[in-house]
């Protein structure tokens, strides 16, 4: 339900005044929150730059949405990524030492397997997710817009079309 | 720049903030709880928990932790508590506490309500205990040790000696029957030699020869001479049959004289056969030693299996050092902590000395003795800070009851050292529950005891030494088997001992689990057993002791007269051999003398003559 409203907001939005590199750094920050546990430090930096920056925040929500569960169904991955970056390599242990040491740094969870695998994950998705959507957006907006717009499920989507029917089926059911 | 968006920001968080100063005593006390009960796996209780954010404490007026194996009982309930955060440490995700006060803390203290953990949460499996292999082990050995079967008058009446006889598979007649068959085998070799060995005909030939020479009858010398020679090839003959015979007595000699050495080990042959029989017939040495390990090692096991549960847990939440982290199969979402070192040396959570006052349980005869002491460097992560922990607690009563409990838990290195020392004095042991033995009574009734318990861990790997003197124990023996003859015994020893010891050691090398106990009960129970036992079981061990005797005696009687018979024949044979050569010799030699006399007696007159006829001839010349 949710992911369809989202996904009405994004159709609104890749038709609305947000350039493309909005959408896409609300798409890419939207997905780095997605793929790391909520309760760090990480989440609420993330969480602050997306409000205080001019970003697009129907696509950060639609990644955090997708990324989430793709995050929970890899998590496994992380925890082996994040071991290996801190308990096996061994170049990197000084560096994690003095974080550990500093004030604050701790809370961030960032030793914690599946914080540091997620983190490193987001960060290195970070770039392409900004530019693929980035390109999205361009050739959505050149070419494909009108040709999506005559589909019929965006005609439903459109104003929350099936937000509306969803309501009126539900009400008829009791 | 959007500013709305860093306000709505700012909002979050104050409303966070807010919300978070309202519960957070709620969420700090739900939460210690919860960890305290995944711990313990009972209900534990703190009632009003108050945290102050400012100075960064936290007190709370009661804390009740149940007890999992009793949950209408506390195992630790502590009074007013308070502690104080480290705010740099708090900073860097640790919780070090520099000071804690413990406040009226009691162990044992009855519930108002039940402790037990609701069904729905799910209680941690329990894992195999180190002694579970043990226990069943010296169950068994209980259940199957003769003396268990201590029924005198059985004894005579079952012995079944043919059957056993049988089943003991005794080693003697065999042996027996090996010793004649080794005088067989020798005989026939000295049989095979007699039949090559024929000196009858040489000795006639030379008897013949030279019976009836006669020197006189011989006119010329040098026909004498020739005879003297014949007679000396005779005697070198005779010498070779001699000392062919002379050889072959002494080997003869040798062989019997090895067989008689048998006679020598056929007492042992018994003695090991007596002792087999012994063994199937399940008579009981009566001067067992281990009495006091059947009586009380279940007992002694339990508590020992409880104290060791909590050193367990003690480990689990203080693991040693590691060099390097294992890798965990943490559940979903959750990961794993990676420790690094620490520039202050502060472990995730620590209480650097906390000071403890308190009391052990009350019932309703006495109360509980005045504790107090200190623990000191309680840590989560030992290898970090760098001391070991140590706990200290004395308690003294007027009632000359004391306690003293001195433990130090080394884990700052890879190799985790624990050591407790336990002292308990004139501990009530009224109303004690001992354990559901049918070997046992089920309670102490009245009686005192000194404990004192020394355990050292190194890993895996534990030495425990428990002593414990019971004074004037009065036993509750109603529920003990009645059928059982030495559990009559025992219940007999038991009533008359106003001072009962047991010493006990648990070792655990290498996962190898020992338990060694002793007690004055062994010496009593085993001189009661013998005084009842002893005639019986004389009675049925001679009863053995005749039948083996009728066997050896059967069968040394025939190998006796095998041996005597062949011994008689071959010694014979060649003691006749050596009469004849020894008659012949002398025959031969004395025909030797004869012949030489004779020639020389003979060379003598032809001299004489000569000289006469030369002196006559020398006269005639002269005259």
């Amino acid at each position: 339900m949710i992911l369809f409203k989202l996904l009405g907001k994004l159709i609104k939005a890749l038709k609305s005044a947000d350039s493309p590199r909005q959408m896409a750094w609300g798409f890419a920050l939207g997905a780095f929150l997605g793929l790391i546990p909520l309760n760090t430090l990480f989440t609420m930096t993330t969480f602050l730059v997306l409000l205080i920056f001019r970003v697009n925040f129907a696509s950060a929500m639609l990644s955090f949405a997708v990324y989430s569960a793709f995050a929970y169904l890899i998590d496994p991955l992380f925890h082996q990524l994040g071991f290996f970056l801190l308990a096996q390599t061994a170049f990197l242990k000084p560096f994690w030492t003095l974080i550990y040491n500093i004030p604050i740094a701790p809370l961030s969870r960032f030793n914690n397997t599946v914080v540091m695998g997620s983190f490193i994950s987001g960060l290195i998705l970070f770039v392409p997710n900004y530019l693929l959507f980035r390109g999205f957006v361009v050739r959505y907006r050149e070419s494909w817009n009108e040709k999506i717009g005559q589909w019929k499920i965006v005609q439903l989507l459109k104003g929350s079309a099936l937000v509306k029917l969803y309501t009126k089926a539900k009400m008829i059911g009791g | 720049m959007r500013w709305k968006g860093f306000l709505i920001f700012i909002v979050i968080i104050a409303l966070i903030t807010v919300i978070s100063v309202f519960f957070m005593d709620r969420w700090i006390e739900a939460g210690l709880e919860k960890t305290g009960q995944a711990i313990t796996g009972a209900r534990v209780e703190i009632d009003h928990l108050d945290v102050n954010p400012a100075q960064l404490s936290i007190e709370w007026q009661r804390l009740q932790v149940a007890d999992p194996n009793n949950t209408m009982q506390n195992i630790v309930e502590t009074g007013h508590t308070a502690f104080r955060m480290h705010l740099p440490a708090l900073l860097r995700k640790r919780v070090v506490i520099r000071e804690m006060a413990l406040e009226n803390v009691s162990t044992g203290a009855p519930r108002e309500t039940d402790g037990a953990l609701p069904k729905k949460v799910k209680k941690k499996k329990r894992r195999k205990g180190l002694f579970d292999k043990a226990k069943t082990q010296l169950s068994a050995e209980i259940d199957n040790l003769p003396v268990m079967q201590f029924q005198p008058d059985q004894w005579k009446k079952k012995l079944n000696l043919d059957s056993l006889i049988v089943m003991s598979e005794l080693t003697m007649p065999k042996q027996l029957d090996t010793v004649k068959n080794d005088i067989l085998s020798v005989s026939r070799d000295w049989e095979a030699f007699y039949e090559r060995f024929q000196p009858e005909k040489d000795l006639e030939k030379i008897k013949n020869d030279f019976k009836d020479l006669d020197p006189n009858s011989i006119k010329t010398i040098p026909e004498l001479m020739t005879a003297l020679k014949q007679v000396q090839e005779a005697q070198k003959t005779l010498k070779s049959i001699q000392d062919t015979v002379k050889t072959r007595h002494q080997q003869i000699d040798r062989d019997f004289h090895r067989i008689g050495r048998y006679a020598q080990e056929i007492d042992d042959w018994y003695q090991n056969d007596y002792q087999k029989v012994l063994e199937k017939a399940k008579l009981p040495d009566l001067s067992v030693r281990n009495i006091g390990m059947m009586l009380f090692g279940g007992t002694i096991i339990h508590r020992v299996e409880r104290y060791l549960s909590i050193v367990e847990t003690i480990r689990k939440y203080m693991p040693r050092k590691s060099e390097k982290p294992e890798k965990e199969k943490p559940q979903r979402g959750k990961g794993q902590n990676i420790v690094f070192p620490d520039r202050y040396f502060y472990p995730e959570f620590l209480i650097q000395k906390s000071v403890i006052s308190g009391r052990t349980g009350s019932t309703e005869e006495q109360p509980g003795i005045q504790l107090s002491g200190e623990a000191a460097g309680v840590n989560s992560q030992p290898w970090i800070y760098g001391k070991p922990t140590t706990i200290q607690l004395k308690g003294v009563h007027q009632d000359q009851r004391a306690l003293t409990l001195d433990a130090r838990l080394d884990h700052t290195t890879e190799t985790a050292k624990d050591h407790f020392d336990l002292k308990m004095l004139a501990v009530s042991l009224n109303q004690v529950n001992i354990a559901e033995s049918k070997y046992l009574p089920s309670k102490i009734e009245k009686g005192r005891a000194d404990i004192h318990l020394v355990a050292d861990f190194e890993n895996e790997d534990f030495n425990l030494k428990l002593d414990l003197v019971a004074y004037d124990p009065e036993f509750d023996f109603s529920k003990m088997s009645t059928d059982n003859r030495f559990i009559g015994i025992v219940r007999d020893v038991m009533k008359g001992m106003d001072r009962i010891w047991i010493t006990t050691e648990i070792s655990n090398r290498k996962n190898n689990t020992q338990l060694k106990m002793s007690s004055n009960l062994d010496d009593q129970v085993s001189r009661e057993l013998k005084r009842l036992g002893s005639k019986a079981l004389t009675e049925a061990q001679n009863k053995v002791k005749a039948r083996l005797n009728k066997i050896r005696s059967e069968k040394m009687d025939e190998v006796h007269a095998v041996y005597k018979e062949k011994e008689k024949t071959i010694v014979g044979k060649i003691e006749y051999y050596e009469e004849k050569v020894e008659e012949q010799r002398l025959m031969i030699e004395a025909k030797i003398e004869q012949i030489t006399e004779d020639i020389e007696a003979r060379k003598d007159r032809e001299e004489n003559k000569l000289k006469k006829k030369a002196k006559g001839l020398l006269d005639d010349v002269l005259n």
